[in-house]
């Protein structure tokens, strides 16, 4: 884990050397700095008299105003190194997520994956940009003004030298029992927040259940559970803080009192002791700061962990959208191609759902309606199709040639897919349809919305064309956000169609017009589509009965409506007839 | 806004109060340790003729030593303790402004907005004692105490280093917090633009994916990554600034101190052995004003989360507070609604308009009409989440408005399109209709919505998790099982809207033919636009642009040959399309 995240630092080594380096650089100017005003002080004090003081106020400005500027670089230099390596974990990890593919997405909490990609990624900046620069900076500086003092004073740089690993002794070991409890609270932080953006989803639903007033009342008891956990954590982090603080000021402490004693003694002159106090604090100062961010440090490392299990996901597929665009056969865009399942099979980990040896063909330009019992495996077949998921068993051809040898890039050209429950992109209107076919121009796109029955929705709405849309669609209706969808589908240049659901969230009037379209675009286009809808259904030429994860009837629209069977049932039981 | 801050800080100003005198004592003791150290050395540098003249000394810097990190610790720990204490008073402040303000924030805010509100503005305002109030008032307490020390030796000397203080501490941050203002503003809000954005990516993959646009969306997440990066350099170089500019203040105090102190020693105005002392302690005098800078660049970003929470808290609540609450006395359930109108905003058309009826004990009536006819307003305002805003809804003769909310609820099973599940178990999910019903009723509800079966197969039965958003079960299945729900409520209204949505054809036709059992003694509510299974009702209301344009029974509206008819009409011709003449003869006597 360290390895990898040091591995991160190497990638900008000017940037990190350029913090130790001003670092130390700093701590040998004070070292001077202060020299030079003992020897003032003395010289005033014992000898009652100012001597050079010109010297002395230049010299010393001269070294503040560079050790300030030193700072400034380390500062500035700390934070950009931080940027380029937030930026370059977010986008490993978004490129990553993409390569796993919604299902991945769909296995975990958004709100919770959110707080990885974003107080994750900020907590490893701390753990990068902070704390480590901070590590070497404490065990180099001191090293530096060491050399110093043991030329001035052996005895205080003997001192300084035996507390030194005290401090980092003590840090590890109270830093070790502390980490397993700081995972822990990362954890619950983030069921902490994922459970009450859950709460805020729902509360419409809590409401009509009398229930929301009661869930005040629980968010405040999981806060104050999390604060007595959080407590207990902090009393024992916070020890390793004092530990520090005290190894550094008894240490002032003894070296001030030995420097006193020999002061007596005549073995040491005031300059230099005055000088060893003044720096005194500063060797300790690294390994403060360093304290101080030890927790940042243990929750970066926690965090990783948890963006590095992402990370470590295998692809199953690694898909590459920059792939070349190559037609596998001879074909335009709007040639149809025929699509044949050959022994396909696909299994969900641990879940008993699926599809079991699905075999069929559809010839090119037919167009297709799957029906069957929620949880059949419709979308899973669409999906299947359209390249989200790969089969387990069994090969999908297209036009005789296996799907896996087709360039994604290509097939996501040929195919447009329409989601059950649409997701409407923070945006404009325009650009919500346009992902469908980003050249599309916007003759192409109201034409599209006229086929959807989309566009008078639009047209009423605030900014037309140019409404931002709401994130998730929030200000558009279920069947609005359908219909959105389904004018991407129209919008889109591909030969084949593919739509789940298409008409689920619609009332029958703007069915019964959609059904109109559908058919129209089935006399341009494959459309293969699934529906619970019986009227949605009845437009397709080609029917599949889908029950759990086989095939149950497949043939002409005509041909099982008068076969007794399961579809034929389904006809009658949409009628009203019980058979 | 400020009323808002007192009001959360307030319980705990005693703590708040320890925590600041901690903290300056902390800042003290340092001081002092120094400033013994310096005496310490001073005074042997003269030769005393005896060690024990130094004991008073010697004992100071261990005792200054030890309290310094003791008095730490214990600040710190009381700092932390409060932070935590007011973060979940934040949080349910916060949902106690959302819970009744839900339909209108959706409405104005969007959820990403409000779940940012949350999340970021909520969490930067925890540190709000640790970063900003603490620091403060300790630095104060500070300063002063330093400047009559200082005073005491010379006037000169102490104004000297109360104005390097005053720059170091209060013009520089103030400076700070000024350039840092715009930058946090638009840092703050290019930050919530790319949350968006993310979530968007994460919570839209399928279609981004199936559409190829990965490395649109990809360079898209970049760009406003730039943006971001762009705006936080900003902040950072005034940041660096700032970090620097205080420790050069202090040393140049010091220096100025030094030299001021060294010529009072050389005139005779001052004993040497102070000089020493008199340096340490301007010197380190300025630690206490190392957090100032920070603190101030934090104004900025609290302030802009104070706002957003202030917008939340002076919404227009969803349900204006009624004027006097009448004891419950609901025995009839007898339902009326008349002439009831409902603006949600007053720059669109009224969602519902003109809308009567009744719905005694017992009866079954049905609402249907096309998307947005306003049906699902309706339900809203019954189930009191939303207020209507002329006319009047009674239960047994009492006002809606002059009941307890709760009530009103109680007398209401509901199943809404937009029933979310929630991430916990199955049973619990269930279990919310009714939280104290044995596990028996929980598989009987779901028995009745035909999803028992389903739960039964999953790995963990009853105890299975829905994921977010109830992910791991399929649309249908999410509804059957906020259906169960519903179903497990016995309240004497059952209303449910769209209940076979993502249903197929055989599921429709069982739910409807146990729908009378499941209705046995109670009002039935339907809002639907299947209209199949219309001849049980007693009366069908059909709405149309927020309005009833008619209203009877099936057969009589069959009649009337009025927009009904049509709908009725158009779903039957679709039934026949391409289908041999033989298997519909017997379907056409139905209707």
């Amino acid at each position: 884990m360290q390895r990898k995240l040091s591995a991160m630092v190497r990638q900008t080594p000017w940037l990190f050397s350029l913090t130790i380096v001003s670092g130390t650089t700093s701590m040998v100017i004070l070292f001077w700095q202060m020299k030079v005003i003992a020897a003032f002080v003395q010289s005033a004090f014992l000898g009652r008299q100012i001597v050079g003081l010109r010297f002395v106020i230049l010299f010393s400005v001269i070294a503040i105003t560079l050790r300030a500027m030193l700072s400034f670089a380390q500062e500035k230099s700390a934070v950009t190194m931080a940027a380029g390596i937030k930026k370059m974990l977010r986008e490993d990890v978004v490129t990553h997520i993409f390569s796993l593919g919604h299902s991945f997405v769909q296995s975990e909490q958004v709100g919770e994956l959110l707080t990885t990609c974003f107080e994750g990624v900020e907590q490893i900046e701390t753990y990068i940009a902070r704390y480590l620069p901070q590590l070497f900076l404490s065990i180099l500086a001191p090293i530096a003004l060491l050399a110093f003092l043991f030329f001035i004073d052996p005895i205080s740089g003997f001192i300084l030298f035996i507390t030194a690993p005290l401090l980092v002794f003590f840090m590890i070991l109270i830093g070790k029992t502390t980490a397993s409890r700081a995972e822990r609270e990362w954890k619950t932080l983030s069921l902490l927040s994922a459970h009450f953006y859950d709460v805020l989803q729902g509360l419409q639903t809590l409401k009509v259940f009398s229930q929301s007033k009661r869930q005040s009342r629980q968010i405040e008891e999981v806060g104050e559970a999390y604060r007595i956990a959080t407590m207990k954590t902090l009393r024992l982090a916070f020890l390793s803080a004092f530990v520090l603080e005290l190894t550094s000021t008894l240490g002032t402490a003894v070296v001030a009192v030995f420097l006193a004693l020999r002061l007596i003694d005549g073995h040491i002159s005031f300059a230099d002791a005055l000088t060893v106090l003044l720096v005194t604090p500063e060797f300790y100062l690294p390994f403060r700061l360093l304290g101080t961010q030890f927790h940042a440090g243990q929750t970066g490392v926690i965090a990783a962990k948890r963006l590095f299990t992402i990370l470590n996901r295998p692809l199953k597929t690694a898909i590459d959208p920059s792939q070349k665009v190559s037609p596998p056969f001879e074909t335009t865009r709007s040639t149809p191609f025929s699509i044949t399942f050959a022994d396909v099979s696909f299994a969900y980990p641990d879940q008993q759902k699926g599809l079991h040896h699905l075999n069929f063909s559809i010839a090119p330009g037919e167009s297709l309606a799957i029906i069957g019992p929620s949880g059949a495996g419709k979308s899973t077949l669409l999906d299947l199709l359209v390249g989200l998921l790969t089969p387990t068993e069994g090969t999908i051809l297209l036009q005789g040639i296996p799907i896996q040898n087709i360039s994604v890039a290509w097939l996501r050209q040929q195919v447009a897919y329409v989601a059950q429950n649409p997701h409407v992109f923070y945006g404009s209107v325009l650009d919500n349809i346009r992902i469908a076919y980003p050249k599309a121009t916007l003759e192409d796109i109201v034409r599209a919305c006229k086929k959807a029955h989309i566009h008078d929705t639009i047209v009423a709405m605030s900014d037309g064309y140019d409404t931002i849309l709401s994130k998730g669609g929030t200000n558009l209706s279920g069947g609005q956000r359908q219909r959105l969808a389904l004018a991407r589908a129209f919008l889109h240049r591909g030969s084949l169609v593919v739509l789940d659901e298409p008409t689920s969230s619609l009332d029958v009037q703007t069915e019964l017009l959609l059904e109109q379209n559908l058919r129209d675009l089935m006399k341009e286009k494959m459309v293969i589509f699934a529906a619970h809808r019986m009227g949605t259904v009845m437009c397709a030429p080609l029917v599949m009965v889908l029950e759990q994860g086989h095939i149950k009837e497949y043939g002409a629209q005509t041909t099982l409506a008068n076969h007794f069977g399961l579809y034929q049932q389904l006809l009658f039981a949409y009628r009203g007839i019980s058979t | 806004m400020t009323r808002f801050l007192v009001s959360l800080l307030r319980p705990y100003h005693l703590r708040l109060v320890l925590s600041i005198v901690l903290a300056s004592l902390t800042t003290l003791a340092q001081i002092s340790l120094f400033a013994v150290a310096g005496y310490l050395i001073s005074a042997s540098a003269l030769h005393p003729m005896s060690v024990l003249l130094l004991f008073v000394p010697i004992i100071g810097v261990r005792f200054f030593g030890i309290s310094r990190s003791v008095l730490r610790y214990a600040e710190r720990l009381m700092t932390h303790d409060v932070t935590f204490r007011i973060l979940a008073r934040q949080r349910v402040w916060l949902y106690d402004r959302i819970e009744p303000r839900t339909t209108r924030l959706a409405f104005t805010m969007g959820h990403g907005r409000l779940v940012n509100a949350v999340t970021h503005d909520v969490d930067l305002l925890q540190y709000i004692i640790i970063r900003v109030i603490t620091p403060i008032a300790s630095s104060l307490v500070t300063v002063i105490a330093v400047f009559f020390f200082l005073a005491h030796f010379s006037q000169t000397i102490a104004w000297t280093t109360i104005t390097l203080q005053v720059i170091a501490g209060v013009f520089i941050p103030v400076m700070t917090h000024y350039l840092g203002k715009k930058p946090t503003k638009r840092m703050l809000d290019t930050r919530e633009r790319f949350y968006a954005q993310w979530e968007d990516a994460l919570v839209g993959m399928k279609e981004i994916q199936a559409y190829g646009q990965e490395s649109a969306i990809l360079q898209k997440l970049s760009q406003e990554e730039d943006n971001l990066i762009q705006e936080h350099n900003k902040i950072a170089q005034i940041d660096s600034l700032a970090v620097a500019a205080v420790p050069w203040f202090s040393q140049v105090a010091m220096l100025l101190v030094t030299v001021l102190a060294a010529s009072l020693v050389v005139q005779g105005h001052l004993k040497g052995v102070y000089l020493a002392v008199i340096a340490f302690v301007s010197l380190s005098s300025f630690e206490a004003l190392t957090g100032l800078p920070q603190a101030f660049l934090q104004l900025g970003a609290i302030k802009t989360a104070l706002t957003h929470l202030q917008t939340i808290a002076s919404t227009k609540k969803d349900l204006s507070d009624h004027l006097e609450t009448t004891p419950s006395s609901i025995s009839r359930h007898t339902l009326a609604v008349r002439n009831v109108t409902v603006t949600y905003d007053t720059t669109l058309a009224p969602a519902v308009r003109h809308v009567s009826f009744d719905l005694p004990m017992g009866k079954k009536l049905a609402i249907v009409g096309e998307t947005g006819s306003g049906k699902s307003t309706l339900l809203s305002c019954l189930v009191r989440l939303i207020d209507y805003t002329e006319g009047s809804i009674t239960l047994d003769g009492q006002f809606l408005t002059q009941l307890a909310v709760d009530d009103v609820r109680k007398q209401f099973s509901v199943l809404t399109q937009d029933s979310h599940l929630f991430h916990t178990t199955v049973e619990d999910n269930i279990r919310l209709g009714n939280p104290a019903a044995p596990l028996s009723e929980v598989i009987d509800a779901a028995r009745k919505a035909r999803i028992a079966q389903c739960i039964e197969q999953l790995d963990l039965g009853y105890d299975s998790l829905t994921g977010e958003f109830g992910a791991q079960l399929s649309f249908g299945e999410q509804r059957r099982l906020a259906l169960a729900r519903t179903l497990l409520k016995d309240a004497p209204i059952l209303v449910l809207d769209e209940p076979t949505r993502g249903f197929d054809a055989l599921l429709e036709q069982q739910f409807y033919e146990t729908l009378p059992s499941i209705t046995q003694g109670r009002s039935l509510l339907l809002i639907t636009h299947r209209l199949l299974f219309m001849q049980d009702m007693d009366e069908i209301l059909v709405m149309q642009h927020g309005e009833i344009v008619e209203r009877g029974t099936h057969a009589i509206l069959l009649k009337e040959n009025g927009l009904y008819a049509r709908m009725v009409r158009l779903e039957q011709e679709q039934l026949t399309f391409d289908l041999p003449k033989e298997a519909i003869s017997g379907t056409l006597s139905m209707w």
